[in-house]
């Protein structure tokens, strides 16, 4: 690691302080590119922001201790970051750090001695349908633990050329008939979100790239790299127009017969068609597979006829800004009846009705006033935003210009976590683009209203996904919220007016004005109005984003849509509404997915995560994972919240290990019950949410840990056991060479045993094990 | 004359009047209620952190519990100061504060009296158990609010969150006025001054002391003094003056003035 001199320091400081504002609202942005540019924040720098943003050191030191993108250590060459979000702790992402610590023998947050890795754990970077998910100097890999070791390895190395090279010359290929180009509109896209990014498809991408280049047919197919379509399960994703013929788990090796026989000749190449796992028919279109014939997508359907960062895809294939254009010749007032009209309810958790939202920043008193769009997505196993402004950011776009020209607001923010990569990128090109063509900006299509909006990065904070704490984050301080006796729509941003909406609230905005009011409460059921996005992840077949009618029965998601429960297990209970929600057991499946109805059973709909689980979770172990998420994430700042969820995850914790006391359940109420009255916030209020619904539904598991000191899901590793069967074991040795700490005693052919005492319930002796010798009681 | 518009409530049935702007805390204590406060101060603003000021407001058939010194009264509020829920949300933020300090008489005596003497939770280990600080914020507040420095801070998040000197160590913003010691509840903070040097304990701070033109005893930082010199009007001998010698000039100077008829010459307050 190299020491900076306090010269090198300044001078990236003066540097990065030209692209931003000289004051401290830019405070988060230059440490962020600071961080980046050094990969961690040295000492010198923070003094030199204190001094050059006019800031005292302590605010300065206050922010860079209160975000996690921030290291103020040096980190090593490479970052390996696991994902700890909910589907990927379900998948098994405990394990996967467990074998990363192991072979890189440091613990998280720490940095190896030779330098050459820092492994850090990050909660929820938004692959959720696939999982466990480790991301490396920002590349997405699937893993899993016995995959760990290749992937250290693999870093630093040349990577493997994505497309083969024969030596063909480019040019149409003699002989080759094109005529279905020439009579026909032919369009492939290959998926470039961040979920298939973690399958390859990048590699996918430039070879089709790469293909259609060398068969000089480049100009005659309309190639996009297209927004997230949902089915994250799949990828890579590959589709064809304009017979929609779709693709699934495209190789790099079977770009050249696709783009031969497909897009060219428009033959299907069945392999790599989607097959029904219950007729074991192949489906051609992706309407037929069950998975996408139940959605309806209104929202996500655009995602995938486009390329995101050009703005002529949306205008000419999705109708875009003529909602705008619309609009803009309407009268504020009744915008915004007809939002409420609509009965379209916030989506980002809170569910508040928009159109009374919007009416009451109309009315309230100050100037300027303010539009921020929330995309700061932190629920863990939730990736509905990150695919809208990966895939569609115009549609996010036109959303909130509609909602400024309603509600008098001349500037707007578009406020996106740090985790999102690719997201930010879009919709920063997005924001450019619209501003070219005269969305953005003054006298917007001649109708004398002015608009801009600027996008924002998070520093990694759960937190900063609550309106106030977003808005002082914005105002460039920590993520702390703050009391909501007055709402930010009198006052929030800076004091002023300001109306805060999730992204996915935004994109329905042109919908409703193109299509009406009525047409959109036509959807839906009681009080829950249009289609969600879910994030359809965890134990489940079909992994991915849907979009379905709200009211639609839990049952018929996760079946239907889903594909059930794979590998033989059965259904144990589906998590919904992040942190702040719980989990329903299988006797409420048949519950319709609706604002009052996940309410009322205990849980909430939350941002849209449902995680999935199987026999394999523990409920205990669960809301334990809740609890410490809540802990890392708390701004820390009230005593309920602070000290009530350590103490709350204490006892849990002491559950999991058998160590569970006599009063334990009633305390653990008890401090839930001032958690969730006196927090400060929606953090700590809704804190217990995940205990408190597991007591509810799983009372007898928590029982059966407390009383038997047994763990039915065989989780808990203090309440575990592994043994091998005498009357299986081969005595291969398979297990006793792979044992990290060298307790598995036994001769060649003969039967081996564990040593109790020195075992750390790590799971490699099962893995490892090809007889089932391997038992876990 | 301007109108102030009075807003009428009732608290524990009795009615009472709040000004506007003004907290119901404020109400509740100007009619003589006793609520408990451990992050409350005259001198800096509202930071509603420790939660113990919440009463129950009613509305209607509704009610839930408001943080009293930054919740503003409604027309109308119906408010309980000792509602089994009110004494109930005290008495468990006392034992979770008497269970992360143990040692702190403070917080056990407030902790006593709403019944929360034997916490139900674990005790911590090694030096942990010696905890003072409860995260009040009042050192931070008053340090910005009042002296202008800035010189203590917030660090980390969550369960990691404490208060220190920026970066953790020495913090070149503290002129060492104390004004942190002698708000925090808990006796947190130290300080030390010997031999011409005053240490500010937790803030890993050093500061050397000014000695009275006078009589030579150190009573003041320089930085303190060097402060002042920019910002107010005092004559810089006073400033340079411990306080005990002041106040025998002064009376000197009263005493000549009395046989002389003059007026004394203004010769600034007698504290630093």
């Amino acid at each position: 690691m190299n020491s900076l001199t306090v010269a090198e320091t300044e001078s990236t400081l003066d540097k990065t302080l030209e692209k931003h504002a000289p004051d401290r609202s830019s405070l988060i942005a230059v440490l962020q590119d600071v961080n980046e540019h050094f990969g961690y924040l040295p000492e010198a720098s923070l003094r030199g922001v204190s001094d050059r943003l006019a800031m005292p050191l302590s605010e300065v030191y206050h922010v860079a201790t209160f975000y996690t993108a921030f290291s103020l250590k040096p980190r090593g060459k490479h970052t390996v970051k696991v994902c700890t979000g909910t589907a990927c702790h379900v998948r098994g992402a405990p394990r996967v750090i467990d074998e990363l610590t192991r072979q890189l023998k440091v613990a998280p947050g720490e940095t190896t001695a030779d330098g050459k890795f820092t492994l850090e754990t990050v909660n929820c970077i938004g692959c959720c349908a696939l999982g466990p998910v480790v991301v490396i100097d920002g590349h997405y890999y699937q893993t899993s633990p016995a995959t760990v070791k290749e992937l250290l390895d693999s870093v630093d190395k040349e990577p493997v050329s994505a497309v083969a090279s024969d030596g063909k010359k480019p040019g149409a290929e003699p002989g080759l008939d094109i005529t279905r180009l020439m009579t026909k509109e032919v369009g492939i896209a290959v998926c470039g979100g961040t979920g298939c990014q973690a399958y390859g498809c990048e590699a996918v991408a430039t070879a089709v790239k790469n293909e259609l280049d060398r068969l000089g047919i480049s100009a005659k197919v309309d190639f996009v790299q297209c927004g997230c379509p949902g089915f994250c399960e799949r990828g890579p994703l590959v589709m064809v127009r304009p017979e929609n013929i779709f693709y699934q788990k495209v190789t790099v090796e079977a770009v050249p017969a696709i783009v031969h026989e497909t897009v060219v000749g428009g033959r299907i190449v069945e392999e790599f068609l989607y097959k029904d796992a219950a007729t074991n028919k192949s489906l051609v279109h992706e309407m037929d597979i069950p998975f996408y014939s139940k959605q309806q997508r209104l929202l996500l359907n655009d995602n995938g006829l486009i390329s995101p960062t050009n703005i002529d895809h949306y205008l000419k294939r999705c109708g875009g800004y003529e909602a705008l254009a619309r609009a803009l010749k309407m009268q504020p007032d009744t915008i915004i009846e007809d939002m409420r009209k609509s009965g379209l309810r916030g989506r980002g958790g809170g569910g508040f009705i928009t159109g009374r939202k919007w009416a009451s920043c109309r009315k309230a008193h100050g100037h300027p006033k303010y539009v921020i769009c929330n995309a700061d997505e932190g629920d863990p196993g939730a990736f509905m935003d990150r695919s809208l402004l990966e895939g569609n950011p115009h549609r996010v776009i036109e959303g909130m210009i509609i909602g400024a020209f309603a509600i008098g607001a001349n500037e707007g923010y578009v406020y996106v976590r740090d985790e999102y990569p690719l997201a930010v990128k879009h919709i920063n090109i997005a924001v450019e683009q619209a501003r070219e063509k005269g969305y953005l900006g003054r006298n917007i299509l001649g109708s004398g209203f002015d608009f801009d909006i600027r996008v924002v990065r998070g520093g990694g904070a759960f937190v900063c996904g609550e309106s106030t704490a977003l808005m002082a984050s914005l105002e460039g301080k920590a993520g702390e919220p703050r009391a909501k006796y007055i709402h930010t729509i009198e006052s929030g941003l800076w004091g002023k007016p300001s109306n805060l909406n999730n992204v996915e609230t935004w994109a329905n905005v042109p919908l409703i004005v193109m299509k009406g009011a009525d047409w959109f409460a036509s959807i839906g059921q009681g009080t829950s109005k249009g289609t969600k996005i879910f994030s359809l992840v965890g134990k489940v077949v079909n992994t991915g984003l849907v979009e379905v009618p709200m009211g639609m029965s839990m049952r018929e998601l996760i079946f239907d849509i889903g594909g059930g429960i794979p590998n033989g297990k059965t259904f144990k209970a589906v998590q919904t509404g992040g942190p702040s929600g719980g989990c329903l057991p299988a006797s409420k499946l048949d519950l319709p997915i609706g604002f009052d109805e996940l309410t009322e059973a205990g849980v909430m709909m939350g941002s849209g995560g449902l995680i999935v689980m199987d026999e394999t979770s523990c409920m205990v172990d669960v809301s334990r994972y809740f609890l410490q998420f809540l802990l890392n994430e708390s701004c820390g700042k009230c005593v309920p919240c602070r000290e009530g969820i350590r103490r709350m995850l204490e006892i849990v914790t002491h559950i999991c290990e058998g160590k569970a006391r006599e009063g334990d359940i009633e305390l653990l109420r008890d401090v839930a019950q001032v958690t969730s009255d006196a927090s400060l916030c929606a953090l700590g209020g809704s804190a217990a949410n995940p205990v408190l619904s597991t007591l509810r539904y799983f009372a007898e598991e928590y029982r059966a840990h407390i009383e038997e000191h047994r763990c039915p899901a065989k989780v808990c590793k203090s309440l575990i056991t592994f043994r091998i069967l005498p009357d299986k074991c081969t005595g291969c040795t398979a297990c006793a060479r792979k044992c990290p700490k060298n307790v598995i005693s036994g001769e060649r052919k003969k039967v081996h045993l564990i040593d109790q005492s020195g075992c750390i319930k790590c799971g490699v002796c099962l893995d490892a094990c090809k007889f089932a010798a391997v038992e876990v009681t | 004359m301007e109108e102030t518009k009075l807003i009428s409530l009732t608290i524990n049935g009795r009615s009472v009047e709040a000004r506007p702007k003004e907290t119901l805390l404020a109400v509740a204590r100007r009619y003589g209620f006793n609520i408990p406060t451990l992050c409350d101060h005259k001198a800096v603003l509202p930071y509603g952190v420790c939660r113990l000021c919440v009463l129950d407001v009613k509305w209607g058939k509704r009610s839930k519990l408001v943080v009293s010194c930054v919740y503003e009264p409604g027309e109308g509020d119906v408010v309980e100061t000792d509602s089994e829920r009110v004494k109930h949300t005290r008495r468990l933020i006392l034992e979770l504060l008497l269970a992360r300090c143990p040692q702190v008489a403070q917080v056990r005596r407030l902790a006593k009296e709403y019944g929360a003497a034997k916490p139900r939770f674990s005790v911590p280990e090694g030096t942990a158990i010696g905890e003072r600080c409860i995260l009040c914020g009042l050192c931070v507040r008053v340090c910005k609010e009042v002296i202008g420095q800035s010189a203590i801070g917030y660090c980390n998040r969550g369960g990691e969150r404490k208060i220190t000197s920026p970066l953790g160590v020495d913090s070149e913003k503290c002129i060492g006025c104390r004004a942190c010691v002698h708000v925090c509840p808990t006796g947190a903070l130290h300080f030390e001054d010997n031999d011409g040097e005053r240490v500010m304990k937790e803030l890993h701070t050093h500061l050397s002391m000014a000695k009275c033109m006078v009589c030579g005893d150190s009573f003041a930082t320089q930085k303190q003094l060097t402060g002042l010199k920019g910002r107010t009007a005092v004559l810089i001998e006073t400033l340079e003056t411990c306080p005990a010698c002041r106040r025998k000039r002064t009376c000197r100077e009263m005493e000549e003035n009395q046989f002389s008829g003059k007026q004394s010459k203004a010769r600034g307050n007698s504290h630093v």
